[in-house]
């Protein structure tokens, strides 16, 4: 009924040996400063058939950058990825890596390495072999493919860990094995298909850290793919965001956060996501409104020049779960629907007279509340605009 | 330790055990005695064989039968190899079976690693014709190959033992399976690491697939081992015959050292038995190493 000792040491062992990882061990890694390249796709379209899976696809990640490609499953960032790999051929568009064209280079020549999901570590082969294995294929001489296998395996705390066939590790241990086979090759960029999904809650976080402290203290340029918002705001330094296959926004954290350039960036950057309230613009009290489910929104002078410059009479706007609060004297009826007490803070699903599900974000002091209870909410914060039909942020000067 | 482990047992349940320590001695017999009969029917022929061939010819289905030999002539065996030509024939069954076995896992390792690992056109269909021609019988292709066989005229050579048979829709298909296993991201990781695909196949497929390449090999061995129309068509002479062939021949000519055929058929099988065993451990270790894999 319960697991054997064995099992349960196994995973504490793999715990523990969580210590960061030393200046002197990255100082040593195999990477010299400068063998970072920019990974480039210039109106990359790729179909498979009749499906479109990358539509006219253009970003950069600059040499050193760590990048991420963030969206929901199918939006085509895995296979963005395949193809700077090699492992796919677009169906138009440039591929670069270090400003030259690889398009017909094979995809070994091409000087990437990637890190799967899965790992991919060849299970028939120890730690050791596997991460010797790309060395192997290159011809490096033996004394050499030793030395650089010691020293990366030293720089990942795998040392202990060379014998060990890859089924006898934890999953954190695979993971930096996997690390350790994309670094021993001192890649021109380093590719990554959600690294981390594989593993736990707790781990994750830890090898989160230390995918971003290899990355601020050698020189990679690092692409990387997730579909995890909280990964890409936490590890990229740009994220670019897709949706069926389109490019949405190409931006720092904090802008993506902060003016999202849609409202799918809106909904989908951000936990709980960001409410996006469709409504009509109305003239009440001297004032310009926008009539929700419940009640209205109130807009700042430059959001209510907007809308009149554009004749709006549709209006999509976006409030963050942070720009709403309980008020009794609230502009927006609604009834509780689902309390989530995470720790720090609460989030409060609010049923709103239509149906539609509106989240806002309070503090864990403040008083619990019932579920069907009746409240009153304000928008006290960033009220955002977006166009109706494109979707598109309605950008206001100065905000 | 048992024992004890049982006292500890409350009351009720010693007694459920009773009942069946009543009713289990009988199924045991029972299912022993099947055996038994079963490993009887099996090996009474090959032990009869054995016994014929250590009579003297002249014994050889006297009545009553001799079930034991109390004076065993070993020199059949040698008469065997100096009289019967056994060391030809044996020779022969060897380049035929290896040819075989050998050029079947070839072909079959690399048609399956095409169909699993490389796009291209009409691939479902040309698998599907693979499979196809598991259902057509050896019997409905004999006429048409030896037609081949004669016009090439391969007719008594050992092209004509081996060529036919060296490709295979089992092992295409066996090889097929077992590598769909694998992870595709192995194969993409291998391609950035700079393995192409002989390499691949050769550095990460194959030791991976060690149990079904050991099964498919020993299968190969001995269907290649044990045929016998098909080499009775289309040799002639000595020079070529296979064990089954040569033996067959000499038991219908006016040979009448009964006991040397019945060595020759001994040793005949005994690379057979000799492979069994061998392989047997390899097969249980190779099913066991994938197992722990998990």
């Amino acid at each position: 009924m319960t697991s054997p000792p064995g099992n349960s040491t196994e995973i504490d062992s793999s715990r523990a040996d969580f210590t960061p990882v030393t200046d002197k061990a990255l100082a040593a890694l195999p990477l010299e400063r400068g063998a970072a390249s920019s990974v480039a796709l210039e109106g990359i379209t790729k179909s498979y058939g009749p499906v479109t899976a990358i539509r006219d696809l253009t970003l950069e990640a600059r040499a050193g950058e760590f990048l991420v490609l963030l969206g929901p499953s199918g939006c085509g960032k895995t296979t963005a990825l395949r193809l700077v790999a090699g492992l796919e051929d677009p169906t138009s568009g440039t591929v670069r890596i270090g400003g030259r064209v690889v398009n017909d280079v094979d995809a070994k020549d091409r000087d990437v390495a990637m890190v799967f999901q899965s790992y991919a570590l060849y299970p028939h082969l120890s730690v050791g072999r596997n991460i010797e294995f790309p060395l192997r294929a290159r011809q490096v001489p033996a004394s050499q493919r030793r030395q650089l296998v010691a020293t990366v395996a030293e720089s990942l705390r795998l040392e202990q860990l060379l014998d060990r066939k890859p089924a006898q590790l934890s999953g954190g241990q695979r993971q930096r094995v996997a690390l350790a086979r994309a670094i021993v090759r001192r890649p021109r960029a380093f590719l990554m298909d959600e690294p981390l999904s594989n593993l736990d809650a707790q781990l994750r976080v830890q090898m989160r850290a230390e995918l971003v402290e290899l990355h601020t203290r050698v020189d990679i340029t690092i692409l990387y793919v997730t579909h995890d918002q909280v990964e890409a705001m936490t590890m990229g330094q740009r994220i670019a965001i897709l949706n069926e296959g389109v490019l949405q926004q190409l931006d720092t954290p904090e802008a993506v956060y902060r003016r999202p350039a849609n409202a799918f960036v809106a909904g989908f950057v951000g936990s709980p996501p960001m409410n996006i309230l469709r409504g009509r613009a109305v003239a009440e009290d001297d004032a310009l409104w926008v009539a929700v489910p419940g009640g209205r929104v109130g807009l700042s002078p430059p959001l209510v020049r907007a809308v009149e410059d554009r004749a709006l009479r549709e209006v999509v706007v976006g409030l963050r779960p942070e720009a709403l609060s309980l008020d009794p004297n609230g502009t927006i009826a609604a009834a509780v629907s689902l309390v989530e007490l995470v720790g720090h803070e609460q989030h409060v699903a609010l049923r709103l007279p239509g149906g539609q599900l509106v989240w806002i974000r309070m503090g864990s002091e403040a008083p619990r509340m019932r579920t069907g209870q009746d409240v009153r909410i304000a928008a006290t914060g960033t009220v955002h605009l977006f166009d109706p039909q494109t979707g598109n942020l309605i950008e206001v000067g100065n905000e | 330790m048992r024992a004890e482990h049982r006292n500890a047992r409350p009351h009720e349940e010693r007694h459920v055990k009773g009942t069946f320590a009543l009713r289990r001695p009988v199924r045991r017999i029972a299912r022993y005695a099947l055996l038994v009969g079963m490993a009887v029917v099996v090996a009474f022929p090959i032990y009869i064989t054995v016994v014929n061939a250590l009579l003297p010819s002249a014994q050889i289905g006297a009545r009553p039968p001799t079930l034991f030999p109390t004076h065993p002539q070993w020199g059949s065996f040698r008469a065997a190899f100096s009289e019967a030509h056994l060391g030809i024939y044996l020779r022969n069954s060897a380049i035929v079976t290896i040819g075989i076995t050998a050029a079947q896992l070839i072909t079959s390792v690399l048609a399956a690693y095409a169909f699993v690992f490389l796009r291209f056109p009409a691939r479902r269909v040309i698998f599907m014709v693979c499979i196809a021609t598991l259902m057509v019988p050896l019997e409905a292709t004999i006429l048409p190959n030896y037609r081949t066989i004669e016009m090439l005229g391969w007719y008594n050579t050992f092209p004509a033992l081996i060529v036919p048979f060296v490709g295979s829709g089992i092992g295409i298909f066996l090889f097929r399976q077992a590598f769909l296993g694998l992870p595709r991201d192995l194969r993409d990781a291998a391609t950035l690491d700079g393995y192409g695909h002989l390499r691949f196949l050769t550095r990460v497929v194959l030791p991976l697939n060690r149990p079904v390449t050991a099964a498919f090999g020993i299968y190969a061995f001995l269907t290649a081992w044990n045929q016998y129309l098909w080499p009775l068509l289309v040799t002639q002479t000595n020079s070529v015959r296979t064990v089954q062939i040569g033996l067959r021949q000499l038991s219908i000519s006016n040979f009448n050292q009964l006991d040397v055929v019945f060595a020759g058929t001994v040793l005949g099988a005994l690379p057979i038995f000799v492979l069994l065993f061998v392989f047997q451990r390899q097969l249980v270790r190779g099913l066991t190493a994938g197992a722990l894999k998990g």
